[in-house]
């Protein structure tokens, strides 16, 4: 039976909505929850997705006067926020990007009025030599820059529910699940070696990584990315770098630049390439923020599974002795 | 706030909490006159104070016409509250648009002018809340509503956070009378409301989102590689995602609004199923194309001008329309294409009923006033229909192209003048089943009611069908990837 107030007005269902509705309240939580049993007994688990909500959550954590670790999977690999606070007391905010560069993060800090903190900034050749930025570290700045109140909430209830609830998981997601099911499979639980925190720290196992596939790649990849530029061209391209620490430090702030650490083949390859006496010691000597590089300092030489990259049982140790080092330098 | 978020389920299940607590009713209207502003407030805070100073200017406005007499000063508190609407309107909407044709214009006359910068972001929804305005101060001038003595019963009308941002576009006369008596939802109103909301979330995230969105986007996308098939599977697809989109989005208002005890008219009427395109404007956007039919084609001299005259309001109205639309050329296009349909269908009418008459044959009898029958019998009626369809989905291709070399590439490819590069894939397949199932339901549906079919579903299957929709929003909600409702540009 309908019923209406005005004959413009959408109609009204008579029915027994107490019975209806408390009928679907009851499905719809045997069915979810029904699925969240299902993964969990297959083995998944609630995670959350380092995606630009999640940089956008953290960036919202930078204080006028907070420690911001900035860079690539580098940094975000080697640097845990819990051991640093362990080791200095100050919980510093993540926000490297995984595949992304440093840039467009330092210069959104730099063009944040407010921010006078302590920027622990990733600084590499490639990154120095080609100026190239990523769609990554870009995107998720300009989704922070343009995020409303109401797009934040949503991040925060997203991962919330990311963070407790396998059904929310983003390996589950309808996309995924039907490409698994259109190869007539289940998904399984992901075996990348890397899984992210909630407050962004990366944990890279690499006894989960297939190293003889992986250590090729990076070796290519890394090398590829630098083109053959004299040391005094080296220094005037990383002065836009170095511009931006300026901005920063005319407010009070402090800037850090961190050459991380790298091994093997690769490190003599980038030798040959940019050897660190002519090229980086020439562009600590001539700029006046501060610099480490991890072959000055013994505490920081680890070794790296894939050439580039701190296992996670190595990163607390180097998270301590850089922030170590970069405290006593002030 | 959209309503296909997290957010807005946190938000409305606060709102209900509080609402119905058992406080005045006076409280009880402030609480959703608060939320209203929370909810819009959480867009972007400073523009609440637009919405603001608009609601203030028109209920002073409106207050003072109603004490006066002296008619030249009704007229100039009526151009006063015009002017302030329309020149917010015009400012943030269609400044930058003015100035980019005046720009070339003058580039055209071979003098070159750099304006500066004119980077203004668009208050969300203000089309829509400076046409409830608007219909108030209208009809306060014209002696047909009387002004509210409450500015709070007013900021509630102009900001009631359902219909706030993409409507329907609320009146005056329709809604503050509702103020004047509590309002409860009874169970019927509550449940039918709730389930409003799933079924226009429904058709939101999964029908236009996730089936629909991402064959038009793609098509569009690359329309150099569009021929004939994929040129309309994609603008068929787009047909159907708008509907979803802005259907979706007015079902959850209604909804949203019955939850709270509020009727709000209805927006769309199974509108694909339209006969001719008077019949289209019956059943597309209600609200706003009878707000166009009362505050501007009347006024105008509607139908009761020379024919010339009333051709020439009716292309007025709908280009206007089109331009309400967006700041865009190809909006107007849109809004033109549709005038010229509407004009068309009246010659044809007047040429029919004139060879009806010479023939002392019956006339063409008239479905409803502008609505015509061409021929008689139900699949004639289905063609003209499919046809009438058709038509609006050329339109649509205006107004989904990014710009008019994207129009004309696609509408190139819609009559064969392209080479096909984008095969039919599963993806394409599906939107296309989706469209023709819209199809048959707005056909079977056209003379129907969503509360009429869904009482004739059996009771052990509503709570069936009820899940299915829950939880198919629910994995599209948490899967993040959620896309703003198209008319939230408008």
């Amino acid at each position: 039976m309908r019923s209406s107030t005005s004959s413009s007005e959408a109609e009204v269902l008579r029915a027994d909505w107490p019975r209806t509705l408390t009928a679907t309240a009851l499905l719809v939580l045997l069915l979810l929850g029904g699925w969240e049993v299902f993964w969990r007994t297959r083995g998944f688990e609630p995670s959350v997705s380092d995606d630009a909500r999640l940089w956008s959550a953290a960036r919202h954590r930078v204080r006028p006067d907070s420690v911001v670790l900035v860079g690539s999977s580098r940094m975000h690999a080697g640097v845990h926020p819990s051991d640093f606070q362990q080791a200095t007391g100050i919980l510093p905010v993540q926000l490297a990007v995984n595949g992304g560069m440093s840039y467009p993060v330092l210069e959104n800090l730099a063009r944040d009025q407010s921010f006078r903190g302590t920027v622990i900034c990733d600084l590499s050749e490639a990154e120095v030599t080609t100026g190239m930025t990523t769609y990554l570290e870009t995107g998720f700045v300009n989704s922070y820059e343009h995020e409303t109140l109401a797009g934040r909430a949503e991040s925060r209830l997203q991962m919330f529910a990311q963070a407790h609830l396998v059904l929310a998981s983003p390996q589950l997601s309808p996309p995924l699940l039907e490409a698994a099911a259109l190869q007539g499979r289940l998904p399984a639980p992901a075996t990348s070696p890397a899984t992210v925190g909630e407050d962004r720290t990366l944990y890279l196992d690499f006894t989960k990584a297939d190293l003889e596939k992986l250590r090729p790649k990076i070796a290519d990849m890394t090398v590829a990315q630098g083109p053959d530029i004299s040391p005094e061209e080296f220094v005037a391209r990383a002065r836009r770098f170095v511009s931006l620490a300026e901005k920063i430090e005319a407010r009070g702030g402090r800037v850090v630049f961190v050459r991380f650490p790298t091994s093997e083949l690769l490190w003599e390859r980038l030798e040959k390439a940019y050897p660190k006496a002519s090229y980086w010691d020439e562009f600590a000597r001539r700029t006046h923020v501060q610099t480490v590089h991890f072959k000055d300092y013994p505490e920081l030489q680890f070794d790296c599974p894939d050439y580039v990259h701190l296992d996670m049982r190595d990163a607390p140790r180097f998270t301590s002795a850089l922030a170590k080092i970069v405290f006593a330098k002030r | 706030m959209v309503f296909n978020s997290l957010t807005f389920f946190v938000f409305f299940s606060v709102v209900l909490c509080l609402y119905y607590l058992p406080l005045s009713w006076g409280a009880r209207k402030a609480i959703l006159l608060a939320a209203s502003y929370v909810f819009y407030g959480v867009w972007n805070p400073p523009f609440v104070l637009l919405l603001l100073f608009t609601t203030v200017v028109d209920w002073l406005t409106a207050r003072w016409m109603e004490r006066t007499e002296k008619e030249r000063t009704r007229k100039a508190l009526l151009l006063l509250s015009l002017v302030s609407n329309l020149g917010l309107l015009s400012y943030f909407k269609y400044g930058a648009f003015v100035l980019a044709n005046f720009t070339a214009m003058l580039a055209a006359m071979g003098i070159h002018y750099s304006p500066p910068a004119h980077d203004i972001v668009l208050p969300v929804g203000i089309s829509f809340y400076t046409f409830h305005t608007l219909s108030y101060t209208i009809d306060v001038y014209r002696q047909r509503l009387r002004a509210t003595p409450r500015l709070t019963d007013f900021a509630l009308f102009v900001s009631f956070f359902p219909a706030l941002v993409a409507g329907p576009i609320i009146r005056a006369s329709h809604f503050l009378p509702q103020l004047e008596t509590p309002k409860r939802a009874n169970r019927d109103q509550f449940g039918w409301g709730l389930t409003l909301i799933f079924v226009g979330l429904f058709e939101k995230v999964v029908l236009a989102d996730a089936l629909l969105a991402p064959v038009a986007d793609r098509v569009y996308a690359a329309t150099v590689n569009a021929g004939m098939v994929s040129a309309w599977t994609g603008t068929l697809a787009f047909s159907g995602q708008i509907f979803f989109d802005f259907a979706g989005y007015s079902t959850c208002a209604i909804g949203a609004a019955l939850c709270l005890g509020f009727g709000l008219t209805k927006n769309f009427d199974y509108p694909y199923a339209a006969v001719g395109f008077s019949d289209f404007w019956r059943r597309w956007h209600i609200s706003l194309s009878t707000w166009l039919r009362d505050y501007l084609y009347v006024p105008l001299g509607g139908n009761r001008a020379s024919a010339p005259r009333v051709y020439a309001n009716l292309m007025l109205t709908m280009l206007i329309g089109g331009l309400w639309h967006g700041a865009a050329w190809r909006f107007v296009v849109w809004g033109g294409l549709h005038g010229t349909y509407l004009v068309t269908e009246r010659l044809l009418k007047s040429v029919l009923k004139k060879r009806a008459v010479a023939q002392t044959q019956p006339a063409p009898v008239p479905v409803a006033e502008g609505g015509f029958v061409l021929l008689s019998g139900r699949f004639a009626q289905v063609a003209l229909a499919l046809v009438t369809y058709a038509l609006v989905c050329v339109a649509w291709v205006f107004f989904r192209a990014q710009d008019f070399a994207s129009a004309r590439g696609v509408a190139a490819a819609m009559i064969g003048r392209r080479r096909e590069f984008m095969p039919l894939d599963a993806g394409m397949v599906a939107a296309l089943a989706v469209v023709a199932l819209m199809l048959v339901a707005h056909w079977r549906m056209r003379d129907t009611d969503l509360a009429e079919v869904a009482g004739r579903i059996p009771v052990w299957l509503r709570p069936l069908i009820l899940t299915f929709l829950v939880v198919s929003i629910f994995f599209t909600l948490l899967s993040g990837d959620s896309r703003a409702f198209i008319y939230f540009q408008f």
